[in-house]
């Protein structure tokens, strides 16, 4: 039976054996004793669900239970009498009886095997018109006395037949208002404002709900009784706090200023009252609603005011966090500071301290002069302040701390920016794969980095995920990231993308792993690139480097999926001369995994290398193997392994200056399919077996170590270094010429724009015009190969001297001749190099043995040839 | 919970406990390779061959490395020896979607949402089975389901969970998801594929407005609002709308205007104008 088919059965019992109570607008009322000693029955309209939220999850009282998880539940039939209560559990409910009076009965729940029961109130609205708020009040029995679970029932409610369930929050147990002792507690007629109306005829479903949270003995075992459900009597007082701000921070001793706006809009106000969570604090009796809080703790806490008129009715504030701290300012630094979101515009200074505060950054382009500030907007312990007035590739100092005081602010806290989006500069780059193992292997890769570049800081830092093993924990980044490399993220960006123990394996597609909080990545094109509205995936500019970071393990990796999509519409709008991408799972891997078996490899292989390659994609950098696999200059390989084929090996060779030569691509003209290079330095914190034959890799070591890029205008270089400082591996990557991609000397560009097949060398010799020139002359000429045209150049006598003038083009080499018969040619003037200005050739005699004004005739031709 | 001691071994343990015994055995793992982890712990299971948190160990890390079978084998001996419900429906799920056995996995993902009803990742994950099996109406319902109990549905999820609707016919109801989600690539792109498949025109023109209004390189979607008045029909408004792009990437700085992205553009244009003039060229 599917699923749907026993929710269907399920519903369609709880009908047919449970009324609901018609209400007409009178007080419904319920104290349970007409259910007598020994009834198996909840009064009309009253059922119950066991096994709610399913088995031994993971409420608790911090997360509380979740309005998602109210709606299921496997309806109960039949209840179990007790002579008072009992101590076993189950997932039913219960007919209790009370101590004292075993004819005074409660509806009880002693949950096991599963989250909670709940015990559930439908009503009909027949009082004829829509119904926004409600009041409510109950008595919660305690039967046992212990701590392991939420103290009482929270109480829920649906207008929309149980999809889905609010919680009236302000009704909430703690330990404070239902103490830990036999007894009860009873929650006063408090009004609740429906999320959506109620509308006339249709039902509204109460739950009152147990958990099971703990799942440890002894059971707290509650009943409910004395239920009263009516509606509000008039229009609810408004109530909002004014003081202290939302997320605030005082020092103890300090007293604390509470303030509150308050009005009824149909009667006055008759007091306000303040509370720390559900201990009350104080109140005031007439306007201004104010009230002074002193000898508050060290400790965070939750401020409301809540507000009753002159019915009765009351209204609760929304809760405001207030930290107080045991002295004044930040405490002690407890992480960074830390550099993210680095664009030519902007930075975001992130770190920890040990006191909730306000933060604030001081900056400027002295280390003596920080002239600008920025503060945080609520006080906190983990701070992210974005600067975003910053000029682009200029050096600025920082520190950082709150307006009282500041944590660090010293040589080492500089930061260079961006240069402006296309500008090309010198840039290193450290990328480092699979980092986070916290051992001796991870710091030798550090040191070893350390050494070689020296003075040579990198402009930022790619992390290719798994940089915290083993479950990215917030103590696990602390560990292997922010301790091992703490003095360098100081003063250059960090960028990452998600690996496997990011999300402890998990492939949910979330926000809540830890790494998230820990990495504040651009998610609307703050950094260049299009925004991707998230965090998973994004992009960034560095001068004339387009990085793009994917998310390989919790993304669609569909070629139509939202990333895909996404890459597309980025791909579309990047006009950097470098693009280099970087995520997790490698396309091409046999260390110690292998990328023919294992589906986000495979998945990423085919479906995102083909958007990547025809976006034309330089360098493509992956972790996950634990090893250091490279590529030759590959295209179009999107199978296995045994897949791969000579032609798409765009060049077979080392990629090495003093070898087989530097890896060549197109500095102009469109990209696609040129050829990338494929790097796995997922060696930077350990090193695992596998066969490291990878077809696709011109060079494969089980060698510790990490990758650096230097790019410097047409040219990058990779070095992949040791950790004994040793370098393992470089390679090359050239950007010069015009792309031709049928190499018919017709660059590519000429051929779009005319409409060419820039893959098929044969049309180079077409003349499409009937004008004499061949497509090939006409490209090197400058002439559309549509339209029958010639190119126009000039001669003028200047005295006995003649002028040749001819129009250039860029890449073009021009070279003028002369002959005196039209059948011996000698060479006039030098080769000159096309730039799209018009040049100048004068022949004075001193080539050609006389002035031409001194000859008889004279002839001219001028030659061009592709190439600068 | 008071019944502690009729339950089994791990039905007595709080699912944080459980958790982490499994992070336990995983830190010592931490640093081996999936091959030296599940090889360590197939050697811990000759010592103690009834323990069942060493299955389910060596069960999580087959699936880490895409062998769904013996994920299986050990899911069904860690389920043997637990003597109890370990609420392992969810990852037998997975090892059968990895195995592309779709009716197994959907009949394991229906046991663990029939006691995790709000699991919306397990919601999901059925109705990418359901599509799988071609049952698309159930697959776009799930997919809705999911997504009503997402707080903050990403934009992947939605773009899913549109499409699935859209392949189920419910293209009102994609467009209404849609509708919900910041303007961003694959959002706007989907919203405007419904409009057009609909001749709202002007509709996608104002969706594509908007965007360009946010955007800082404007020229795809330039090129994209000139080809949907194209479509709707309006060819002196398309004409001047791609004339217009092919100045505008005229004027581009020499190294944009040869990037591969421009210059596809400048494809684009040149082609669409030829066409269009070719139209209107027509007796």
């Amino acid at each position: 039976m599917s699923i749907r088919a026993i929710v269907l059965f399920v519903v369609l019992l709880s009908h047919s054996i449970r009324a609901q109570v018609s209400f007409t607008g009178a007080d419904y009322t319920q104290n349970f004793d007409s259910m007598g000693p020994s009834g198996t029955t909840p009064p009309a309209g009253w059922s119950f669900y066991g096994q709610l939220g399913g088995g031994n999850s993971t409420w608790s009282d911090v997360t509380g239970i979740p309005a998602s998880s109210v709606g299921g539940g496997t309806a109960g039939t039949t209840l179990t009498a007790s002579t008072t209560f009992t101590s076993s559990s189950d997932s039913s409910g219960w007919n209790y009886a009370l101590p004292a009076s075993p004819a005074d009965r409660a509806l009880g729940t002693a949950p096991t095997s599963g989250q909670g029961v709940a015990l559930q109130l439908a009503l009909t609205n027949n009082t004829g018109s829509a119904i926004s708020i409600f009041r409510i009040g109950y008595d919660i029995r305690r039967f046992t006395a212990a701590t392991n679970q939420l103290p009482g029932y929270w109480l829920f409610y649906s207008t929309d037949n149980g999809t889905t369930w609010t919680n009236a929050s302000a009704l909430n147990p703690t330990f404070t208002t239902v103490p830990n002792t036999v007894g009860v507690t009873t929650i006063p007629l408090t009004l609740i404002s429906l999320s959506s109306p109620w509308t006339s005829g249709s039902q509204l479903r109460l739950r009152w709900v147990d958990d099971n949270a703990s799942e440890t003995s002894p059971d707290q075992i509650y009943g409910l009784d004395n239920v009263t459900f009516g509606v509000a009597s008039g229009q609810p007082p408004i109530v909002s706090l004014t003081s202290p701000s939302v997320a605030s921070a005082y020092v103890t001793g300090n007293a604390i200023p509470l303030a509150a706006n308050a009005s009824d809009p149909d009667g006055s106000v008759s007091k306000v009252e303040f509370f720390q969570g559900t201990t009350k604090l104080g109140e005031d009796l007439s306007a201004p609603f104010e009230f002074t809080w002193s000898g508050a703790a060290v400790g965070t806490y939750s401020i409301s005011a809540k507000v009753t008129d002159d019915v009765g009715n009351t209204t609760t504030s929304e809760p405001v966090a207030v930290y107080v701290n045991a002295t004044s300012g930040s405490g002690s630094l407890s992480r960074g500071p830390y550099l993210q979101k680095a664009a030519g515009n902007r930075m975001t200074i992130c770190w920890r301290s040990s006191q909730a505060i306000v933060g604030r950054v001081r900056f400027g382009t002295s280390q003596a002069s920080l002239t600008g500030s920025v503060d945080e907007a609520a006080a906190t312990t983990d701070h992210e302040i974005d600067l975003t007035t910053l000029t682009a590739d200029t050096s600025y100092f920082y520190s950082i701390g709150s307006a009282t005081d500041t944590l660090l602010g010293d040589a080492t806290t500089t930061f260079t920016t961006a240069p402006a989006s296309g500008t090309p500069q010198a840039t290193r780059i450290w990328v480092l794969g699979d980092a986070g193992t916290g051992t001796s292997n991870q710091t030798n890769v550090r040191n070893a980095f350390y050494t070689w570049t020296g003075s040579t800081t990198p402009k930022l830092v790619l992390e290719l995920g798994d940089n915290a093993y083993n479950s990215g924990l917030d103590s696990e980044f602390q560990a292997k990231v922010f301790d091992i490399y703490g003095s360098l993220m100081r003063k250059v960006p960090f960028w990452s993308c998600l690996g496997n123990h990011e999300t402890d394996q998990s492939t949910s597609y979330v926000n809540s792993y830890p790494y998230f909080s820990i990495y504040s990545l651009p998610t609307a094109a703050e950094c260049g690139g299009v925004a991707s509205g998230t965090e998973h995936y994004y992009s960034f500019d560095y001068g004339n480097i387009h990085f793009i970071c994917l998310d390989s393990m919790t993304a669609s990796r569909s070629a139509t999926g939202a990333m895909a999509t996404w890459l597309n519409s980025d791909l579309a709008a990047n006009t950097a001369r470098w693009t280099i991408a970087f995520f997790h799972h490698p396309p091409y891997t046999k260390g110690s995994h292998d990328s023919d078996t294992e589906t986000p490899l495979a998945e990423m292989r085919a479906n995102l290398l083909p958007i990547l390659e025809q976006g034309g994609v330089d360098l493509v950098l992956s972790g996950h193997s634990h090893s250091y696999e490279r590529s030759y200059l590959l295209d179009g390989h999107y199978g296995t392994s045994t897949t791969l084929t000579a032609a798409m090996k765009k060049n077979a060779g080392d990629g090495r200056p003093a070898g087989n030569g530097s890896y060549v691509k197109p500095l102009t003209g469109p990209r696609d399919h040129f050829g990338a290079v494929y790097a796995v330095p997922g060696s930077s914190g350990q090193i695992s077996s596998g066969s490291l034959n990878h077809p696709a890799h011109f060079i494969s070591l089980n060698q510790l170590g990490s990758l650096v890029l230097d790019v410097n205008g047409n040219r990058l270089d990779a070095t992949f270094l040791r950790d004994n400082g040793v370098v393992g591996d470089t390679f090359t990557l050239v950007k010069q010429g015009a792309a031709d991609h049928d190499n018919d000397g017709v660059a590519d560009a000429f051929e779009l724009a005319w409409g060419m097949n820039r893959f098929d060398p044969g049309d180079a010799t077409l003349d499409a015009d009937h004008d004499g020139n061949q497509a090939f002359a006409e490209y090197l000429l400058g002439l559309n190969p549509t339209q029958s045209d010639r190119f126009s150049w000039t001669t003028s006598r200047s005295g006995n001297n003649l002028i040749v003038s001819f129009p250039t083009l860029p890449q073009r080499t021009y070279r003028v001749y002369w002959s005196n018969d039209l059948l011996s040619w000698g060479p006039g003037s030098t080769a000159i190099s096309g730039d799209g200005t018009t040049k100048q050739w004068t022949d004075d005699g001193t080539v050609t043995g006389s002035a031409p004004g001194l000859s008889a005739k004279r002839f001219y031709r001028v030659t061009v040839s592709n190439g600068p | 919970m008071a019944l502690i001691g009729v339950m089994g071994k791990f039905r007595s343990l709080p699912i944080p406990i459980l958790a982490a015994m499994v992070l336990m055995t995983g830190g010592s793992r931490a640093h081996d390779s999936t091959d030296v982890a599940i090889a360590r712990i197939t050697s811990e299971l000759s010592k103690q061959p009834e323990e069942a948190r060493l299955y389910l160990d060596r069960a999580s890390l087959h699936l880490e490395h895409g062998d769904w079978m013996a994920c299986l084998v050990d899911l069904d001996r860690a389920d043997h020896f637990a003597k109890s419900d370990l609420g392992l429906n969810r990852m037998r799920g997975r090892a059968f979607a990895l195995g592309g056995k779709w009716k197994d996995a959907v009949r394991a993902l229906e046991m663990h949402l029939g006691s995790h009803p709000s699991d919306a990742t397990a919601w999901m994950e059925i109705a990418r089975m359901h599509e799988s099996l071609g049952e698309i109406a159930t697959a776009a319902q799930d997919s809705r389901h999911a997504i009503r109990l997402m707080p903050h549905p990403e934009p992947d999820a939605i773009v899913e969970c549109a499409d699935l609707l859209r392949k189920a016919g419910r293209d009102d109801d994609a467009l209404a998801l849609l509708d919900q989600a910041p303007p961003l690539p694959a959002i706007v792109d989907r919203a405007i594929a419904i409009d057009l498949s609909h001749a709202r025109h002007d509709a996608a023109l104002q969706r594509i407005d908007s965007w360009i209004a946010v955007t800082e390189v404007r020229e795809p979607l330039l090129a994209r609002r000139a080809s949907i008045l194209a479509q709707a029909g309006r060819r002196t408004d398309s004409v001047s709308a791609w004339q217009n792009l092919s100045d505008r990437l005229e004027k581009l700085p020499p190294e944009a205007r040869q990037s591969q992205a421009m210059l596809t553009l400048a494809d684009q244009c040149r082609l669409a104008l030829e066409s269009l003039n070719q139209t209107s060229e027509a007796p």
